[in-house]
């Protein structure tokens, strides 16, 4: 048993110690822990008393110079507070309304733990409303929960009361509301940022129970990741994984770049083509139908530099949710994924600096109050220096290359009263880059949104956002100086969007909303580059387009033990003028000889219409207080797509819009889970399944030729896209050893068939897609040795991606041939990578100015030379068949990040 | 607020990309016929060759015996054609004959099953106004290399049609590294050569690559600094003299198209932006069954000659040469082997390789060609 408090001698050893530095000795040595406001306990320094007294009182009598008191529960909670005065001044807004306050007194000594608010701690008891307030029998409850390190709302929480088995989740803003019959209860609030807390309540009448919680992070506890946006077990959502930028850090990456979208590679059910490739390829579909926003803003190219990293500076990202399975009726647009990426909010406290270096990049981060407590700022920067290792590379084409990379994200916050918040918010990204100095590329993603949302009677929200966002590249070819050409292409994407989220009654949660993007494509100018190339200027002509939507769903909790989420989006589109559109004899393959007519349209005229519903529907039904099973189906358009035949997506690859002679692209989903948490929510265990179609996806003529392209609609071939799976994971959510372990079953298959023998891509059969691995299996583990190191590693397996081989040679002259299989008949060779990385975090004292932080990474540690393509040459009469790895060797790193201010800052 | 920040970057980083020679199991084996061939507006006789698909890793050649080839016009002429060596069809130097803007077929009946090729139109021809070369370095993954680079220009067209392959075929003079002292063919035969019938050579190659352009997206119809083939310091083909007879074909859309994509395929593949393989269509099907295929391309096509001839550059040259070795000598008289080669050194009587006296070894042949202009 703890608390014992003769067991714990402060000898000469502590003597002369500073107050941090002597309590984590003491914390290290004995299973206690200490709570102690870090603000206002100055870090003396300790002198130890030399009499035999009692552990307690020894230091009670350290502390008695700064007036300060020390209690301690059974637990080896150590409660530092400044006085019995302090205990009782609860500050202003934790109690809003009628909660009767219950003060901490000497419930010191009480069998309970605490809760611990700003600077004091109560005890778990709390009382909700009044007595004989009124004659009903139920009572609402509500308020908001909040961190207490950071004082944010805690979104998507859970609150359960154990007796009913009813669930509640909290909103954006943290909110929510509960209906209870009057009694006493007990609550068990979980989420991602916080351990689990239970509290037993009275509820006497309506009332406010305002929740601050305290984070993970402090206690050993911490969860790497966590992939349930209520509870595993408990919330409605599935195929549903949230990352949290600071509980990823461990994760070793490539050239040790902290890169929290790479991650989701590690989640069940994302893929990539290769390592080094952009784009994401969740659940067998193809990169252009993943939607990326940051803070409402669509980024539409995600990557930097080739695709090695993402265009998102971790350190400036609070969290991103990914979306794969069940999409919330609010999202829309692409049929596979969303990937909704939060900016950090400024710190609304104080003024704060963190930075960090790896070998490419550089990036430096400020925050701070506005006004305190009422508006902050953030700018995040982020640099490379990558120029000096692509010297490092042997091959030439490389070597001569040169590249450069930067972002900011820039976010500001508003709390106009307590009822209006007002965000302000920008996104920049800019790369550039040239191959052996006849290939010049350059890109940049410019954006911003600005959003007001409004709370209703404490408990309904509105939410209303302005959103721009732009996407340009040029490209410079001057391979062949008679045909050297410059093109270039952008996109403008402008939105508006609003959504009411109504809490009627406690069971349910109505969600209504519009939107409407006004698409401008600019499918560029094929120039000459200069006076010795003699190419002929094309004009590409412009597109544009408009895509609205109105949506409406409801999280309806049906039983304590069965919610359903129930959506409907009507989704309209309209290509507009001016435009001059090719018409084609229907009932031929289009062809240059098939075009029938040229029709111009004038400005804003609607060349081509379409309009349909998606039907999203999600359920959960609690078999047990562990074990629940959930079922989706969920329904998607898109009309925008990707031009690209290449088998990574590449910095020139141009968006077009549907139009007149290609058809939005359909999808349909259906997925099946069960899901469990065992020991205390240590463990989370889900399987879940999918199937999936997509109706006209885009597929591309053999050897089609997009770069300049005037009648793109003839090189595609629309099919469809079959895609089927069942993901395995297990994860280990706390403790000193976690982490997760995935395996994912999964096909993905492309259908192109055709009344005509030329619009069949494989004769009119089924191939596997390029990206489609059927086995997967990716294990992340991290162990604690102490808080401040800690040691982790990857294993990632995956078979090979499909691939076509020759199955046979001929002659054309003297020329040996491939004779190549049927498209993706074989596989490249499995893939398999470990990695590993050691972090050491600076001291953990509590008053310090900075903190600073070493990761030492492996990536690819057994230096295994994984195939990123196997392609075959034709060398004077011989075929050779050659492997192309791109990190054939284990890569060593080290990353040095600092912040002001303390570990747990 | 006084900031000191220190900041420290150690990092020990390897970036490799590597490549390496790979051959994956290849157990399925497609086997289909492959046709070769042209029309041109020279005279004939024409060359048709039938073969069969190897299995991929096969270094074999399997030529089709006992087809019957009909090449035909618009116009309804038509000529079968007579079975030279086994897959190697011939048009009569006296029969058919290609016409600057007919349209020609083929025809091909292997064991009754009928292939037919589209009506290839028979373009006119564009005149190569020049040929001409440029010193040049390239960076490889070999090595840094200088060069030659050659260029050809063309004259304006005054035709409608944009699509061009090139053949270029090279011949170069090049002599042995060493001169033959003596050898022994056994022992005790003791030979003196006479030199000059093993000393210069000329060898004749077909030009590795494909170089196919179209002027489609050109505002002028002449081509300029168009670039064919580089040759590097690492040989001896621009040691003495090197010529080279380029072949020029004005071909159709279709031809083009084909020889395009086998240009991408054999020359892109592996980079992260290249595009999945796929078996390139060739312009001959089976007109009662569209499944059946036959791979390969007819082509009809104007060709314009012209040769080009350039003395050795002035560029530094890192071919092997021989060098006769003493040692190599002395460990000889202790135990002689024949037939045994020596050349006569600073250091006294060496032994080499036949190779270093004998230019025929490699390649070439002693016979001056026709064409050759010193």
């Amino acid at each position: 048993m703890v608390g014992q408090t003769k067991d714990i001698i402060l000898d000469d050893s502590y003597n002369k110690l500073s107050w941090t530095d002597f309590v984590i000795k003491i914390e290290n040595k004995y299973p206690v822990q200490f709570y102690f406001d870090i603000d206002s306990l100055p870090n003396f320094e300790v002198v130890v008393p030399e009499n035999n007294m009692a552990f307690l009182d020894k230091l009670n009598k350290i502390l008695k110079p700064y007036s300060y008191k020390a209690a301690m529960d059974e637990f080896g909670h150590i409660f530092i507070t400044k006085k019995i005065k302090v205990y009782t001044n609860l500050p202003d807004n934790f109690y809003r309304q009628q909660t009767q306050k219950e003060y901490l007194d000497n419930g010191l000594k009480r069998n309970d733990t605490y809760l611990k608010t700003d600077n004091i701690f109560v005890t778990k008891h709390r009382t909700v409303g009044k007595k004989g307030n009124d004659n009903k029998t139920t009572a609402t409850v509500s308020g908001f929960v909040k961190s207490t390190t950071d004082d944010l709302p805690i979104i998507g929480g859970t609150l359960q009361i154990k007796e009913t088995g009813k669930v509640v989740s909290t909103d954006d803003s943290g909110f929510y509301t509960i209906s209870l019959k009057k009694g006493d209860y007990t609550l068990i609030i979980n989420s991602l940022e916080s351990k689990e807390e239970k509290i037993k309540i009275k509820v006497l009448s309506d009332g406010r129970l305002d929740l601050i919680l305290e984070e993970k992070l402090i206690a050993l506890e911490e969860v790497i990741v966590s992939s349930e946006r209520n509870h595993i077990v408990r919330g409605t959502q599935m195929g549903y994984e949230k990352l949290e930028t600071k509980k990823i850090k461990e994760i070793p990456l490539v050239l040790g770049e902290p890169d929290l979208i790479k991650i989701s590679l590690l989640l069940p059910g994302v893929q990539s083509i290769g390592e080094g490739s952009s784009g994401f390829n969740v659940r067998g579909s193809p990169t252009d139908q993943n939607l990326f926003l940051i803070n409402n803003v669509p980024v539409y190219n995600s990557s930097h530099l080739f695709g090695f990293f993402s265009a998102f500076n971790s350190e400036a990202v609070k969290d991103f949710t990914l979306y794969k399975s069940n999409i919330p009726a609010n999202y829309g647009g692409r049929l596979s994924s969303i990937f909704d990426i939060s900016a950090k909010q400024g710190n609304k406290k104080e003024f704060s600096v963190s930075g960090g270096i790896s070998p490419v990049t550089a990036k430096i981060l400020v925050e701070g109050p506005i006004k305190k407590n009422s508006s902050s700022y953030m700018v995040g920067l982020r640099s490379t220096y990558s120029d000096w290792l692509l010297k490092q590379v042997e091959d030439p084409a490389i070597s001569n290359s040169d590249a450069q990379f930067a972002d900011m994200i820039t976010n500001f916050s508003f709390d106009l009263n307590k009822q209006n918040q007002l965000n302000v918010f920008s996104y920049h990204s800019f790369d550039k880059m040239s191959l052996t100095n006849q290939n010049k590329f350059s890109y940049a993603n410019n954006g911003g949104s600005l959003e007001w949302s409004h709370l209703i009677k404490e408990k309904h929200n509105l939410n209303v956002a302005l959103i721009y966002s732009q996407y340009n590249f040029t490209e410079e070819n001057s391979e062949l100086a008679i045909s050297s050409y410059k093109d270039n292409f952008e996109l403008k994407h402008s939105e508006f969007k609003t959504s009411l989220t109504l809490r009627p009654n406690s069971k349910h949660t109505i969600t209504t909303g519009i939107s409407s993007s006004l698409y401008l494509l600019d499918q560029g100018n094929f120039l000459p580059l200069n006076d010795a190339s003699i190419i002929e200027p094309i004009d590409l002509g412009q597109e544009k387009g408009l895509e609205s939507a109105i949506f409406l769903s409801d999280e309806w909790t049906v039983l304590p033990r069965l919610s359903i989420i129930g959506g409907v989006r009507y989704n309209t589109y309209q290509y507009l003028g001016p435009n001059d559109v090719k018409e084609y004899d229907a009932n031929e393959p289009k062809s240059i000889e098939n075009i029938v007519d040229t029709v111009s349209y004038s400005n804003n005229q609607v060349i081509e219409s379409f309009g349909a519903p998606d039907f999203r529907i999600a359920a959960r039904y609690i078999l047990a207080d562990n074990l629940s099973i959930k079922f989706s189906f969920n329904q998607l358009k898109q009309y925008l797509l990707m031009l690209t035949n290449t088998i990574a997506i590449s910095p020139t690859d141009k968006w077009k819009l549907s139009d007149n002679n290609i058809e939005p692209m359909s999808g349909d989903q259906y997925s099946f889970g069960i899901y469990s948490s065992i020991f205390n929510g240590q463990y989370n265990i889900s399987v879940e399944t999918y199937y999936k179609t997509a109706q006209n996806l885009v597929e591309y003529r053999d050897g089609a030729n997009l770069v300049v392209n005037e009648t793109p609609e003839i090189d595609i071939l629309q099919g469809d896209l079959n895609t089927y799976g069942a993901e395995f994971m297990i994860k280990k959510t706390y403790g000193r050893l976690n982490g997760w372990l995935n395996y994912t079953y999964s096909r993905s298959l492309v259908t192109v068939n055709s009344e005509e023998p030329e619009e069949r891509i494989n004769d009119g059969e089924a191939y596997p897609s390029n990206y489609d691995k059927p086995h997967a299996v990716n294990l992340v583990a991290n162990y604690k040795f102490s808080r401040r190191f800690s040691l982790s590693s990857n294993v990632v397996y995956s078979t090979g991606r499909p691939i076509t081989y020759p199955v046979g040679n001929f002659f054309q002259g003297d020329l040996r041939l491939p004779l190549y299989s049927k498209r993706n008949e074989y596989r490249i060779p499995d893939y398999f990578r470990v990695d590993f990385s050691l972090k050491l975090e600076g001291n953990l004292a509590s008053k310090k100015f900075a903190h600073s932080t070493w990761i030492f990474s492996v990536y690819n540690l057994t230096g295994r030379k994984n195939a990123y393509s196997v392609y075959f040459k034709s060398e004077e009469s011989v075929l050779q068949g050659y492997k192309l790895s791109i990190f054939g060797v284990p890569i060593v790193s080290l990353t040095y990040s600092f912040k002001l201010g303390n570990y747990a800052n | 607020m006084k900031v000191k920040i220190l900041l420290f970057l150690i990092a020990i980083s390897f970036f490799v990309s590597c490549i390496e020679e790979f051959s994956p199991k290849i157990d399925s084996y497609i086997n289909l016929p492959v046709v070769e061939g042209i029309i041109t507006n020279e005279s004939g006789p024409y060359i048709i060759r039938l073969s069969r698909s190897a299995p991929f890793y096969s270094l074999d050649y399997y030529p089709i015996s006992g087809a019957n080839i009909v090449i035909s016009d618009d116009l309804n002429n038509e000529e079968t054609l007579i079975e030279l060596e086994p897959g190697i069809y011939t048009t009569d130097s006296l029969g058919i004959r290609g016409e600057v803007g007919r349209k020609y077929r083929l025809t091909i009946n292997i064991d009754n099953k009928i292939y037919q090729s589209n009506y290839e139109k028979l373009e006119a021809p564009l005149e190569i106004d020049s040929i001409y070369a440029k010193i040049e370095y390239k960076d490889t993954r070999e090595g840094n290399f200088e060069g030659m680079q050659f260029y050809i220009d063309t004259k304006a067209t005054n035709t409608d049609n944009r699509y061009f392959l090139w053949i270029p075929i090279e011949t170069y003079k090049y002599r042995a590294d060493l001169t033959l002292d003596h050898f022994y063919i056994s022992s005790g035969t003791r030979v003196v050569p006479n030199n000059d019938t093993m000393h210069v050579c000329w060898r004749t190659n077909n030009v590795s690559g494909i170089f196919t352009y179209s002027s489609k997206h050109l505002t002028e119809t002449k081509l300029h600094n168009f670039p064919l083939h580089y040759v590097n310091t690492k040989s001896k083909k621009l040691t003495e003299r090197y010529s080279v007879l380029v072949n020029q074909y004005s071909i159709t859309q279709g031809a083009f198209r084909y020889w395009n994509l086998i240009k991408k395929q054999t020359s892109e593949s592996g980079s992260l932006y290249s595009t999945q393989p796929f078996q390139i269509k060739g312009n001959m099907v089976n007109p009662d069954k569209p499944d059946d295929i036959i791979l390969g391309y007819f082509m009809a096509a104007s060709v314009s000659k012209k040769r080009f001839f350039i003395n050795r550059p002035r560029l530094n040259f890192n071919y092997y040469i021989c060098k006769a070795n003493t040692t190599a000598y002395e460990s000889w008289l202790m135990s002689p082997g024949y037939p045994a080669y020596f050349a006569i050194t600073d250091d006294g009587l060496g032994k080499a390789f036949l190779g270093c006296f004998d230019c025929r070894e490699q390649g070439g042949t002693t016979t001056k060609p026709d064409f050759w202009e010193d």
